[in-house]
């Protein structure tokens, strides 16, 4: 179902949050492509600048953040448009928002007021997008919602949200995101708040919804068994970058980042028995206030390079086979350094 | 819903009963009455008592008896024949007295309550999608001021700027021609004329505590998750604001009806008793003084009545204005 | 959960110094933040300094509450002078003496600045003896002029009397009046909340209904009625508890709501759950994990009902139903100015209303200052 044509290219975006303490880079120069039909994964511990991603994506970051960088989308029908250069209130992002770019959000209890039905929510995207007709959005909602397996979907459309469960709503919340044919589906942590067993039938739903539908999914998570089983592309943010991309393979079987390889040890394994501890990455996510140079890991990398890793910040440089890393460790990412003339001096 | 309506009026007309009894005992709570007065008066001046009027009032209203036997015979006339008593001071009976004022008071106040809404939601709504603004500033600085002035005060300080800058004075509800007319369109015209400044006046401080809360209310709502979702819909940013946020926001102020007309009523009573206007605040203040406890216990009670409606009516307009309350209410 | 950006800098601000954490206390903390809130740490100063002053009003003011210049009814304030009619400039100030004349066209009494005495500016001056704070015997002010000059910052009223000493003596009045009353407030609010909001049930319902009862009746014409109670002959002491008690009456009900409020929302916290798993005494639940979790709230609530209960006392002394003369609060010093006419031509009388301003808006900024304080974590 891919045919490797790029659906979004994010290049060297950055989100700035002036604050009273200083400027807050919660996205720092974070550059990722999205191909037609892919499910790619973002994954991160919290704090990491994975939500403001996605957000930046639809525009939709809060007012005063300061967007750079740039953020093409190659829509279904007209040229390529740069997102970030829209006005963030104007008509055209707004037709994008819900029309071609489509987001679920992690908190399926409060992502509808409870003040209107269901119906009414889902019914308003799709008369923004599809039809403005009152009945044919209706039968439009009824048949998402019986897409995404809710019971009884016309008398659901009357309820409230308050009177749905969470595995519901956020069933709802899909049919919402979908009933307007999206070419991506923004999904930031959707089944975090949910029960395990909820959780599965939620995520099971989203796989067979995007063989029907062909569209990509942007998915975040911090759960990394749950990118084991959604996506087949996987990128680790950390600090507001990427630090290391790869297929969900590689990532798994041969990390090369000390930031995923600490990430994927703390993850506990069925069957795999172990007298040891799980581990767990010593230190906290630093907030990215006033961060020193040099890469963002470094307090708290085991394997960290004195007088370099402090000194100078790594470039993202592919090391193998479509497997991309931001770490000195490996020779090639040394070299690159040295090529754009960032260590040849530093280091001695 | 409809058991929720039933029960709430029941309950209302429990606190009434309740008002009117706590009413009467704090009016005739002080030590002596008017009729005592009025007979040590008559005695000081040398002029025999003209017993027999005394006589009679006592006797019709119990004034012997015990309290209780008092309220009683206050209390049978008025829920039967909607008779209010007699006024001692004015030698007649209370309803006509008070009839006119009161309904004044309630135009005052309605007036009042239609301008704070009608200033302070658009006010709030500024403030809180232009945060940090100047004018968010300014209006905050206003506000605080708004709410810092008692509105005697204000009612003092606008009648010396009427006199002084503009040669008017702003006293009465109505021209001299009116005041005492029958009601005709003219009057009623005459009315709407002279309204502004009391309501002004009356409105400034529920304006401002309003404006507050709204503000808080919108700057809360806008960070909820359901406002991002309905955001990243597609949903163009005004609609968004009056759908979401705002009719969420909506909800307290409704609610706030409650507190809101009580200090209404409480500021248009002491403005009318500033700016001398025929409502009911000046004949409260005299009948309070003079002990003219029929008057003082009507006007009290009717005021009351007017509030303790206010709020049934704001809690049966936000039932049917929030889903929420409506489920909690028929389950 | 990365939109809410305040949420991160304290984080930021420990992390910035991850070797040597700065450990604080709570109150420390509350502090800090309430530092940060210039208008209210200034609005406290202000009251601070107001408090002392009325306090020490008869050192303060330059005469008597109750010492009438006949010479000078209804006078303006005098103007305070540093270059004389000669253009010479003194580096201590003065005041010229005063004469009224009558005005023949208009019949009213105008005052005129006399060029030829000047009468210097003094610290300390002796004047009408008083008794500070019920015991310290003095006849020192702390400023005045020159004999026999008069010096008037604030005018008079009608009957000759120094506006700025009633003032400060006023606002004594009204300052304690809300003091008072709130105490009285607390303690009822404190009773009824608390037994509303530990006991539940039926307890909690009656309470409940008692003060959404209260809380929906018109605030000043019970008041008014109320005030009627307080009888003729009481003391000025008497009247001043009498007044506070009414205002307290009414009071008390939002004070009440938000301690029940607070106490049920506490009791559900996991901590407090976790202390009574563990076997803490309930007496040492409330005291350690509960009255610490909403006392600031109450501090909060406190300070915001204060100007309540002083914007119903001037009210009440203004419609002649509160303090009474002798007593002056900033309430009874308005009531000279109810007539437009007396404040066209003598404006200065309204300066106790813009005490009242004053005060309410200070309390009210330190309110806001408080609440924004109160919970150290809570992003705004």
């Amino acid at each position: 179902m891919s045919q490797k044509s790029p659906l979004l290219n994010i290049d060297n975006l950055k989100v700035h949050l002036p604050l009273e303490e200083g400027v807050l880079k919660a996205v720092d120069g974070l550059s990722l492509t999205i191909e037609h039909g892919q499910t790619l994964g973002l994954v991160g511990e919290s704090g990491c600048g994975k939500s403001m991603t996605a957000l930046s994506i639809l525009r939709i970051a809060p007012r005063f953040a300061q967007t750079s960088g740039s953020i093409v989308l190659h829509p279904r029908s007209g040229p390529p448009l740069d997102l970030v250069g829209l006005d963030a209130e104007g008509k055209t992002i707004r037709t994008i928002r819900g029309g071609e770019i489509a987001m679920i959000f992690q908190e399926p209890m409060t992502s509808f007021s409870p003040l209107y039905t269901i119906g009414n929510q889902v019914i308003e995207a799709i008369r923004l997008h599809r039809t403005p007709d009152k009945q044919a959005a209706r039968e439009i909602a009824v048949d998402m919602l019986e897409r995404v397996r809710i019971p009884g979907a016309s008398q659901t459309l009357d309820k409230y949200p308050q009177e749905l469960s969470g595995g519901m709503r956020q069933r709802a919340m899909i049919a919402m995101a979908l009933s307007c044919h999206p070419s991506l589906l923004v999904a930031d942590e959707p089944t975090t708040a949910l029960d395990v067993t909820v959780q599965a039938q939620v995520l099971r739903l989203m796989r067979d919804l995007q063989a029907e539908f062909g569209m990509s999914i942007l998915y975040i998570t911090h759960d990394l068994g749950v990118i084991a089983r959604m996506v087949s592309e996987v990128a680790v943010m950390y600090l507001g970058r990427i630090v290391e991309q790869a297929s969900v393979d590689s990532l798994f079987h041969a990390p090369h980042h000390p930031y995923t390889q600490a990430l994927l040890k703390s993850v506990p394994r069925m069957g795999k028995k172990s007298k040891r501890r799980l581990d767990s990455i010593q230190g906290n996510v630093p907030v990215p206030i006033n961060t020193p140079k040099g890469c963002g890991f470094f307090p708290r990398c085991p394997v960290a390079i004195p007088g370099l890793c402090d000194r100078v910040d790594p470039p993202l440089v592919p090391v193998e086979d479509g497997q991309r890393v931001r770490c000195f460790l490996y020779p090639e990412v040394v070299a690159v350094a040295e090529q754009q003339g960032s260590i040849a001096h530093d280091v001695q | 819903m409809g058991r929720y309506i039933a029960k709430r009026f029941l309950y209302v007309l429990f606190v009434l009963g309740l008002v009117s009894l706590v009413v009467f005992y704090i009016i005739n709570l002080p030590p002596g009455s008017w009729i005592e007065n009025y007979a040590l008066e008559l005695e000081a001046a040398g002029s025999p008592a003209d017993s027999s009027e005394l006589t009679f009032l006592r006797g019709r209203y119990g004034l012997d008896q015990p309290l209780h036997i008092q309220y009683l015979r206050w209390i049978g006339p008025l829920l039967t024949e909607g008779d209010f008593g007699y006024s001692f001071e004015w030698r007649q009976p209370v309803w006509p007295l008070i009839a006119d004022r009161l309904l004044l008071t309630v135009v005052v106040s309605l007036a009042s309550l239609v301008f704070v809404y009608a200033v302070a939601i658009p006010i709030a709504l500024y403030s809180a999608t232009h945060q940090y603004s100047f004018g968010d500033y300014l209006f905050s600085f206003l506000g605080i001021f708004g709410l810092a002035t008692p509105s005697f005060l204000l009612a003092l300080v606008f009648m010396v700027i009427m006199l002084r800058f503009f040669g008017v004075s702003p006293g009465g509800l109505f021209s001299p021609e009116y005041l005492n007319a029958p009601w005709s369109p003219a009057r009623v015209w005459d009315l709407l004329i002279h309204l502004p400044v009391p309501v002004i006046v009356v409105g400034t401080a529920g304006t401002a505590s309003v404006i507050r809360i709204l503000r808080s209310q919108l700057l809360d709502e806008f960070q909820k998750q359901y406002v991002i979702t309905a955001r990243a819909k597609g949903v163009s940013e005004s609609r968004l604001i009056l759908k979401y946020p705002f009719r969420m926001a909506l909800n307290p102020i409704i609610s706030n009806i409650g507190t809101l007309l009580p200090a209404i009523v409480s500021g248009s009573t002491i403005v009318a008793i500033v700016l001398g206007l025929p409502m009911t605040g000046p004949l409260l203040l005299r009948s309070i003084i003079a002990q003219d406890t029929y008057v003082a216990a009507g006007i009290l009670m009717m005021l009351s009545v007017m509030t303790v409606l206010g709020v049934l009516i704001s809690d049966l307009l936000l039932a049917w204005l929030d889903p929420r309350i409506r489920f909690e209410k028929s389950n | 959960m990365d939109i809410n950006p305040p949420a991160e800098p304290k984080v930021a601000s420990i992390n910035s110094k991850a070797t040597n954490y700065d450990v604080l206390s709570q109150r420390q903390l509350i502090w800090r933040k309430f530092k940060r809130h210039r208008v209210a740490l200034l609005s406290l100063y202000v009251l601070v300094i107001l408090y002392i002053v009325v306090l020490l009003a008869e050192f303060f003011a330059p005469y008597g509450a109750f010492q009438r210049h006949s010479q000078f009814l209804l006078a303006p304030p005098t103007p305070l002078r540093f270059v004389d009619e000669q253009g010479v400039f003194h580096l201590r100030p003065f005041v010229y003496k005063m004469t009224n004349e009558l005005d023949r066209a208009t019949f009213q009494r105008a005052f005129i600045e006399d060029t030829s005495e000047k009468y210097f500016f003094q610290l300390f001056v002796r004047g009408e003896p008083y008794l500070l704070l019920g015991f310290i015997n003095s006849d020192i002010h702390l400023f005045g002029v020159e004999e026999p000059g008069v010096f008037l910052p604030f005018g008079t009223d009608s009957l000759g009397r120094d506006l700025l000493s009633r003032l400060l003596l006023g606002a004594r009045t009204s300052l304690f009046v809300g003091l008072i009353g709130l105490i009285i407030g607390f303690v009822l609010g404190l009773f009824f909340g608390g037994i509303s909001g530990y006991y539940g049930g039926s307890i909690d319902l009656f309470v409940q209904r008692l003060t959404e009862f209260l809380q929906s009746l018109p605030t000043l014409p019970l008041w008014m009625a109320l005030a009627a109670l307080v009888p003729a002959e009481w003391t000025p002491v008497q009247v001043y508890f009498g007044i506070s008690s009414v205002l307290a009456i009414i009071g008390w009900t939002s004070l009440a709501r938000v301690i029940r409020g607070k106490l049920i929302s506490l009791r559900e916290e996991d901590y407090v759950m976790a202390a009574r798993l563990s076997g803490v005494s309930e007496a040492a639940i409330i005291t350690r994990h509960l009255l610490p979790g909403f006392m600031s709230y109450l501090i909060v609530h406190l300070t915001l009902a204060v100007p309540q209960m002083i914007i119903g006392e001037t009210a009440l002394s203004y419609l002649g139903l509160g303090i009474r003369a002798p007593a002056v609060s900033l309430g009874t010093l308005l009531q000279d100015a109810q007539s437009v006419q007396t404040v066209t031509l003598s404006p200065w009388l309204l300066i106790p209303g813009g005490m009242v301003i004053l005060i309410v808006v200070a309390f009210n900024f330190l309110g806001d200052g408080l609440r924004d304080a109160a919970d150290p974590y809570r992003h705004k």
